[in-house]
């Protein structure tokens, strides 16, 4: 997995960000959600500031937790993203709105000071620790449950939206 | 070690109790499984790394061949057997168990039921579905003919079909008219264009969504215009599924889902079963084998204490060992061994004492009779030699070395002596004394006493033969009879001497005249004769008065040197020369001067005597100092002291001059005694005799005084 583009930018009260996760065709977590798992995925991300004195400073830190299962019943697949659920008809669509993060709020104007600069780190990964233990045991040596982008490091100058 | 190992064995239990417990749903260290997995892990390749360097020490000890070492490796042997074969035939057991349970969870059946309820649900909700659609499409080939659908058809089509929302949308997904029965104020949720697309034609959308923890049914239909055919309106009716059906439908869906999820966590399900049983294997057999080793150590530590400290009692080292403080059989053992050493060095020390006090006793007896001028031998019952001190050896002139191989009768020498013990010990019982007289050739005769005793059979039986050198005391009760009988000879003829003296005058006085010229010449012939004869006899009792009556003398400081040069001078003029070498230096000595003047006449005297019928006759007077006595010594180079009265020599009457009266030396030797000094004569080696008398020292008295 890899981030194919991110970003954060301002919006009105907030700062969000965008982006998109690269995911090669997954035979295997299709299965398991087929099969009836719930998949958990989390993306993190946090943002820092570099202090010469000491160890940088984390201004802001957030998780969000993705949960990915199939639906028997109504033969959808739904996609909870925090309380809010999601339903399509097929996997592939609702894997591809999971990977797509967009305008997910991550810091107010307050949290950051305009004009400094701040170092962004964000990663999409499976979550195994909220996977039952067998698969926890079976994603340990597991290349195709290997799941989790590296993080990356972006540096920006925070920039409110001028009000006006 | 034995801490670490006690704190991997507990941390050990911790985990795998941790572990096991990590199999219910609800632990604490659900989400942290691989984590304590590998903490498990860890723990087990620590616990081997320990058993490990455990294996090599040990097997370092046996190769060395350490005490005890074989002993340790047999327990541990048999601990590891006894922990590992029931340990091993559990985890066999064990682990068919899981595998085959955990197996036999799934079968078809409970499949196919589930897949069957599941199904059931479906069609129940499809057959509400495709009601209520069919109830939208009627309801919007009714609105279709009433032309723009009002707000107030919609909230009694709500009504109508118990709706939670209607809502009149185009195709392009703008909602035209819409009414909720949730007055949330927010817009009508809508469908992604291509879905709506898809409502336009046919029997329109129909699904049942779940949204939340409830279901609605959402059915878009087209609302059939005549008036606005270009663009037709589309008809969203969601209702939610009933309660109950909505309920029972959603538990089928649930156990379902949780089956499949079982079911596909059945490979994982039994790995962590392996895995957990092979951990507990692994690491109960660890901690099994590191607690033999401590077993194993304690068991053999006693032991090798015991073979250190019987190494070191053989080596003599009784120093108390370090004795275990335990109460069982081993420690009591090692007490029991450090009592037993100390007992030993008690013993030891005691023996030690005791042989000390009889090296002591007996060293005190040998220098006892190592000082005893008397004699003693001691043989053993069969005759050989056992001991002899040092005035045995003196008295027999003879070291008697090797004397102790050979029995008495078979000595070589002393023949006289060793038969004088033997018969002496045939012919007597018990105690007896003897005297005998051994002759050293020539006439030197030394007289032995002999006294010999058997030992009692109870000291291991033996003879002892204690003897005294008495030639010295027999020649001192000689001199000592002879000066008597000197005494009453001079006494006893010195008498009749003087009238015979005058008898003779008188009988030559008178007759003279009236015998004839030749008798009167045969007349004073005879008593010349006799008057001559009368005063040599004179001289001779004379002599022996001198020698009897020899006064005490009167000692004094006297300047030896002096006295000797106011002498020599009186033999100045003498035939045979005497040479003087005195020493310079000489102290004074004690003595009676006019004794010692005699003395030196005698001596000297003596020399020239013997001197005469040299060729170069010499004779010469030493003086010099010889430690805390001042020696006089007198040479001449004559024929020297005859072997055969080399002894007696200073005897009286003991002389080889044809005409000597045989006093001189002896009357020499009683003043020397009287003077308590010393006096020796001897032959030199290079020919002639010296006579060597030691004086005190004046000094030397002064200052005992």
């Amino acid at each position: 997995m890899s981030f194919r583009y991110h970003e954060i930018v301002p919006v009105e009260q907030h700062y969000v960000v965008n982006a998109s996760v690269e995911l090669q065709p997954n035979p295997r977590l299709q299965e398991l959600v087929d099969g009836g798992l719930s998949i958990p995925f989390v993306a993190e991300f946090t943002i820092t500031r570099s202090r010469w004195y000491w160890l940088d400073e984390t201004v802001v830190e957030r998780n969000t937790s993705f949960r990915l299962f199939y639906h028997a019943l109504t033969r959808q697949y739904r996609l909870s993203i925090g309380g809010i659920h999601r339903n399509f008809s097929s996997f592939d669509d609702a894997l591809r709105a999971m990977l797509t993060l967009r305008n997910w709020a991550v810091a107010e104007h307050g949290n950051l000071t305009d004009g400094e600069t701040y170092n962004a780190s964000l990663r999409f990964r499976l979550d195994t620790a909220q996977l039952p233990k067998p698969f926890q045991v079976a994603a340990l040596g597991s290349r195709d449950l290997d799941l989790t982008t590296n993080w990356v490091h972006w540096n920006f100058v925070a920039q409110a939206l001028d009000p006006r | 070690m034995k801490r670490l190992i006690l704190i991997c064995s507990a941390v050990g239990t911790i985990l795998l109790f941790l572990l096991a417990s990590a199999g219910g749903k609800t632990s604490l260290f659900e989400h942290n499984y691989p984590l304590l997995l590998s903490l498990n892990v860890l723990l087990a390749v620590g616990m081997a790394v320990l058993v490990g360097i455990q294996l090599q020490t040990l097997w370092r000890e046996y190769r060395q061949r350490q005490f005890g070492s074989r002993l340790k490796l047999k327990l541990i042997i048999m601990f590891v057997l006894l922990a590992v074969a029931p340990g091993t035939l559990i985890y066999a057991v064990s682990v068919q168990f899981a595998v085959r349970s955990i197996e036999s969870w799934y079968n078809l059946q409970v499949d196919s039921s589930l897949e069957s309820g599941l199904e059931l649900g479906r069609n129940a909700l499809d057959a509400l579905l495709n009601q209520l659609g069919e109830r939208s499409r009627s309801i919007a080939l009714e609105l279709g003919d009433e032309g723009a659908p009002s707000l107030s058809s919609l909230v009694r089509v709500r009504e109508q079909l118990d709706a939670d929302e209607v809502s009149v949308l185009t195709t392009t997904g703008r909602i035209v008219a819409t009414t909720s029965d949730m007055h949330n104020g927010l817009a009508p949720d809508v469908l992604p264009s291509s879905q709506l697309r898809q409502a336009r034609v046919g029997r329109g959308y129909r699904a049942v969504e779940g949204e939340g923890d409830k279901l609605v049914m959402r059915v878009v239909v087209p609302i059939a215009s005549r008036q606005f055919q270009t663009d037709p309106l589309l008809l969203q009716v969601r209702v939610p599924v009933p309660e109950s059906l909505a309920q029972s439908a959603e538990s089928i869906q649930e156990l379902h889902q949780s089956y499949q999820e079982l079911r596909l966590a059945r490979q994982g399900l039994k790995r962590i079963y392996l895995i957990t049983l092979t951990l507990a294997l692994l690491l109960s057999m660890f901690a099994a084998v590191a607690f033999a080793f401590m077993f194993a150590r304690s068991l053999s530590e006693p032991l090798s204490i015991l073979a250190e400290g019987t190494q070191a009692v053989a080596a003599g080292d009784l120093s108390p060992r370090q004795a275990l403080p335990s109460r069982d059989e081993l420690g009591v053992l090692t007490q029991s061994f450090n009592r037993m050493t100390r007992q030993l060095l008690d013993a030891r020390a005691q023996a030690e004492k005791n042989s000390a006090a009889v090296d002591a006793a007996r060293a005190y007896l040998e220098s006892v009779l190592a000082n005893l001028s008397a004699g003693v031998l001691a043989f053993t019952g069969d005759w050989h030699l056992r001991a002899a001190n040092q005035g045995a050896l003196t008295i027999l002139t003879d070291d008697l070395t090797d004397f102790e191989s050979m029995a008495l009768p078979d000595w070589p020498v002393h023949q006289t002596f060793r038969n004088a013990v033997l018969g002496g010990f045939s012919d007597n019982e018990g105690l007896w004394h003897k005297q005998i007289e051994i002759e050293h050739g020539e006439g030197n005769i030394q007289t032995l006493l002999l006294h010999g005793s058997q030992l009692p059979a109870s000291t291991s039986g033996g003879y002892v033969v204690v003897f005294d050198d008495i030639t010295e005391l027999i020649s001192a009760q000689r001199n000592a009879a002879w000066s008597e009988v000197a005494r009453r000879l001079a006494h006893e003829i010195k008498n009749p001497l003087t009238p015979i003296q005058l008898s003779a005058e008188r009988l030559q006085f008178k007759l003279a005249d009236k015998l004839s010229e030749d008798d009167r010449a045969m007349l004073n012939r005879s008593t010349q004769t006799i008057v001559n004869q009368v005063e040599a006899m004179k001289n001779l009792v004379n002599g022996f008065r001198d020698y009897a009556r020899l006064p005490v003398p009167k000692l004094a400081a006297v300047d030896l040197n002096a006295l000797l040069r106011e002498i020599l001078t009186l033999y100045e003029g003498s035939s045979v020369p005497v040479l003087a070498e005195l020493d310079g230096d000489l102290p004074l000595v004690l003595a009676d001067a006019s004794q010692l003047r005699q003395v030196v006449h005698n001596l000297l005297q003596n020399a020239q005597d013997a001197v005469t019928e040299q060729a170069a006759p010499q004779v010469t007077v030493h003086t010099r100092q010889d430690g805390r006595r001042v020696e006089l010594l007198v040479r001449d180079n004559g024929p020297g002291f005859p072997a055969a009265i080399l002894t007696r020599a200073m005897e009286p009457y003991v002389t080889t001059k044809p005409r000597g009266s045989g006093l001189g030396l002896a009357i020499v030797r009683k003043i020397i005694e009287e003077h308590r000094a010393d006096i020796s004569i001897g032959n030199r080696p290079e020919g002639g005799a010296e006579v060597r008398i030691r004086l005190r020292l004046a000094q030397h008295e002064v200052v005992v005084n």
